[in-house]
């Protein structure tokens, strides 16, 4: 027998057990019911899944870009794949003849991964890629992860995309096998993860009040010039913001990555196989950043383009130090004077190749 | 196994599957405690053996402390077993963080040497278990419970696997009287809601406002105050759900199973001192600590200094429970000396004003609640950057705000500033209601059937849409 045990003494929490006036039968089919409702409120959540390729999100640019691909002019030929410098800084008006009209097909954070699924889907008018891709993707260590995010991956298929066999066989040099899955998923397994399109719906309404310096509508829907930021930043944020990235750069070497070469390397052969000319295009850096590369790295990124190891001479073009810091907005992105630098020189070198 | 992944879902049906099937008081025993083990080796199998030993040391302790009246013997069995667990905690959890900082403190008195190199994996929820195992001992040896005779029931309270990863830390006196009697599984709403609730507080507010915290805090030099602001309180709101999330689901696997564990949370953003924060925070381990740590150290019956040296350091240690590394220290300690203030400004205002009033105006208790918060949210941001640069930035920005409430320079992708905003609003409203009302899940489990069916078809739309894409564990888990 037990000793009757003196918990008064001890100061542990009272516990209130639920009062139960039911029957426990009754308990349990009324808990079954509510159980039952749960999966219904569930089920009702996947119908949403019916309407998440028309919700607005920071990715909707990449159905504005299939959707141009898909309805091709047959005047195009020229096309520009890059990231938001890219956006900014080139204008494909500009770039345009008469004959010959060209598309700025970047996007915010695109990556050469995601340039890459982009290919597949060029009508046979397009005769020059142009590629552009930041100094630091190629001079600086970097998770090899960043190379295709799953959101941005799972954007593509939400708008209706499927990368062919050639495809995939491109991305296995440009990204890692994992981050792949999400080309590959069932239709189901693609509306669960697209559920960030809901949330980022919340917050881009809200960026529209709070950010009054960037034109999404334009970065969701131009062609031609996208330019999604329309003004210079505050000189004050502009400092906070370079000793950041200085800082961010303390721990890591810069050295020519073999990776990038080799990447370089695929997606130039996988447009040369399709007939079109493939020119890389090393995007401006804003001057006062110039110190986060090691001249080594830089010397060797000049003996790498000379030597032919990104491509025949004629199709690189390095534009790192094209720009002075007035033709900037902020750390990275060219403002108006900038992209018109920057198109002049790209139209310089797509018109003598 | 996390309470709120497939592998538990099938683990809870086997489990119930299992008790249906055996039905004997033992028996069902029997299959607790394998079911239990395997819950706790899912992560880890080696330290199933760690629990095992450690509950056969403290069982044959108790039975030895039972058996003898003699103090020194009885001082030397206690001395014995909150050594061994504390070795043990002390072995696992705080020897890395130990030899670090011996190395440090030898490298500044101009001693040469190799850093030293600690690799050991931390046996997840250790620090809980441990301190089950040193009540049940000192409980015992202060002769408030017996020491129980059956392995069985011993061995299942240490390792009931809802209180065994991340609490409610439950004392001997609450679970093992409840272990000596037939249990009835039960399923009826009020357990449902309490588990839904835990499962949404976890899922859908903790996991979701975490990605604002995470990317704030990680640069906190590049956001401006208002943006420190929001990310500290989703962080308050993140760790709260977090954590009462799960103890809320634990509290509803075991009542389920047809056993109580202790409350552990009661709205502590609701509180309007930090002694009345500690009575809703965490409850089981701030009761844990005053018993075995802040009374035993004296309390407060040794004078006005030694009481405030004797709450800093009780904090202090709760602190470092939490983690080895200096945050969680200064964390402690900033609460220590929070608990000193008001002492010290009661014992005052006592002397000068006379008895205070127990009911004070709406004001001044929306005054104290409003203080408290921003007391506590410093603190939160000591528990969440462990970086003391990163920290200084947040806590600086915290306390001197810069007015600045322009957000260019900040990327396009990483805003989450709406999407959290109204998670955090419509979790405050929540939270709001709950405490005019005692609890959500008993005010659920008392409207008409019509309404709580669609409360529910509303959480269940909730989940499918708001679920977190990565599994995320549960913060306490690795304390």
């Amino acid at each position: 027998m037990t000793a009757p045990l003196l918990t008064d003494k001890i100061s542990a929490p009272t516990i209130a057990p639920d009062s139960q006036p039911q029957q426990p039968v009754i308990q349990f089919w009324v808990s079954i019911a509510l159980v039952a409702s749960v999966l219904a409120g569930a089920g009702a959540g996947l119908l949403i899944f019916l309407i998440l390729p028309i919700v607005p999100n920071d990715l909707e640019r990449t159905r504005t870009i299939l959707m141009a691909l898909r309805s091709p002019r047959p005047e195009l030929h020229t096309v520009i794949f890059g990231d938001s410098v890219i956006m900014n800084g080139v204008d494909a008006g500009e770039l345009s003849t008469e004959r010959n009209a060209a598309m700025n097909l970047s996007s915010s954070g695109q990556t050469l991964a995601e340039s890459a699924l982009y290919y597949q889907e060029l009508p046979p008018s397009v005769t020059t890629v142009v590629q552009s891709v930041r100094l630091s993707t190629l001079v600086c260590p970097q998770s090899r992860e960043a190379a295709l995010k799953p959101q941005a991956a799972n954007a593509f298929r939400v708008y209706g995309y499927k990368p062919t066999p050639d495809t995939l066989q491109l991305l296995n040099v440009l990204a890692p096998a994992e981050s792949l899955t999400p080309l590959k998923e069932n239709v189901l397994r693609c509306a669960i993860r697209a559920r960030w399109i809901l949330r980022q719906w919340l917050d881009i309404s809200a960026r529209q009040l709070l950010r009054p310096d960037m034109d999404m509508d334009r970065a969701a829907c131009d062609l031609l010039f996208p330019s999604p930021f329309t003004r210079p930043m505050e000189p004050a944020k502009l400092k906070v913001k370079f000793n950041w990235l200085r800082r961010q750069h303390e721990h890591g070497r810069c050295t020519l990555g073999v990776n990038a070469a080799q990447s370089i390397a695929a997606a130039r052969k996988h447009c040369e196989r399709a007939g079109r000319r493939f020119i890389l295009l090393v995007a401006p850096v804003h001057p006062e950043l110039d110190d986060l590369y090691e001249p080594s790295a830089r010397n060797e990124l000049k003996q790498a383009i000379q030597s032919g190891r990104f491509g025949p001479p004629g199709t690189v073009i390095d534009a790192t130090q094209l720009l002075n810091a007035g033709d900037f907005y902020d750390e990275e992105h060219p403002g108006a004077d900038g992209a018109h630098k920057l198109t002049r020189f790209i139209k310089q070198v797509v018109n003598e190749s | 196994m996390l309470f709120h992944t497939y592998t538990f879902l099938i683990f809870s049906t086997i489990l119930f599957a299992a008790l249906a099937v055996f039905r004997g008081f033992t028996q069902r025993k029997i299959v607790l405690l394998a079911a239990s083990y395997v819950f706790y080796m899912w992560w880890n199998p080696a330290f199933g053996a760690l629990v095992a030993v450690s509950t056969l040391v403290d069982y044959a302790i108790g039975l030895a402390l039972n058996r003898t009246d003699e103090p020194r013997k009885r001082k030397a069995l206690v001395a014995i077993s909150v050594s061994a667990q504390l070795g043990l905690l002390m072995y696992f959890k705080y020897a890395g963080f130990l030899a670090e900082n011996l190395f440090v403190i030898s490298r500044l008195l101009g001693f040469e040497g190799p850093a030293p190199t600690f690799n050991i994996t931390l046996p997840i929820g250790i620090s809980f278990y441990t301190f089950a195992t040193l009540s049940y001992s000192i409980d015992i040896y202060r002769k408030q419970i017996p020491a129980t005779r059956s392995l069985l029931d011993f061995a299942l309270f240490i390792i009931f696997f809802p209180h065994l990863i991340a609490g409610p830390i439950v004392r001997a006196a609450q679970l093992i009287p409840q272990l000596e009697r037939p249990a009835r599984l039960t399923i009826n709403p009020s357990i449902l809601f309490l588990f839904l609730g835990g499962l949404i507080k976890k899922t859908l507010v903790a996991d979701n406002v975490a990605v604002m915290a995470d990317a704030v805090y990680a640069n906190p030099e590049q956001w401006p105050s208002a943006m420190i602001w929001l990310a500290t309180i989703a962080f308050a709101v993140q760790i709260y759900c977090d954590f009462s999330g799960y103890s809320d689901m634990a509290i509803a696997i075991a009542r389920a199973l047809g056993y109580e564990l202790p409350v552990n949370f009661r709205h502590p953003y609701f509180a309007i001192n930090p002694s009345d924060f500690w009575r809703r925070w965490h409850i089981t381990l701030s009761l844990w600590l005053k018993d075995y740590l802040y009374i035993p150290l004296g309390g407060n019956r040794h004078g006005t200094l030694r009481t405030y040296a004797n709450l800093t350091l009780t904090m202090l240690l709760g602190g470092l429970w939490h983690g080895a590394s200096w945050n969680f220290a200064l964390w402690g300690l900033w609460h220590g000396l929070l608990l000193v203030a008001h002492r010290a400004y009661r014992q005052i205002r006592e002397r000068w004003l006379g008895p205070l009033q127990e009911q004070s105006s709406f004001l001044s208790r929306t005054a104290a609640k409003l203080l408290m918060q921003y007391c506590v949210l410093i603190s939160w941001i000591m528990f969440r950057v462990p970086d003391a640069e990163k920290m200084l930035i947040a806590l600086r920005k915290f306390v001197f705000f810069d007015m600045n409430f322009s957000l260019a320079g900040i990327g396009a992708g990483s805003l989450f500033i709406f999407s959290t905003t109204l998670l955090l609003s419509g979790f405050a409203a929540l939270h709001f209601w709950s405490y005019k009302h005692n609890g959500l899940h008993a005010c659920l489990a008392r409207m008409p059937l019509k309404t709580t069916m669609a409360a529910c078809a509303a959480a269940g739309l909730a989940l499918i849409l708001l679920w977190p894409l990565q599994e995320a564990p549960f913060i306490y888990f690795q304390f």
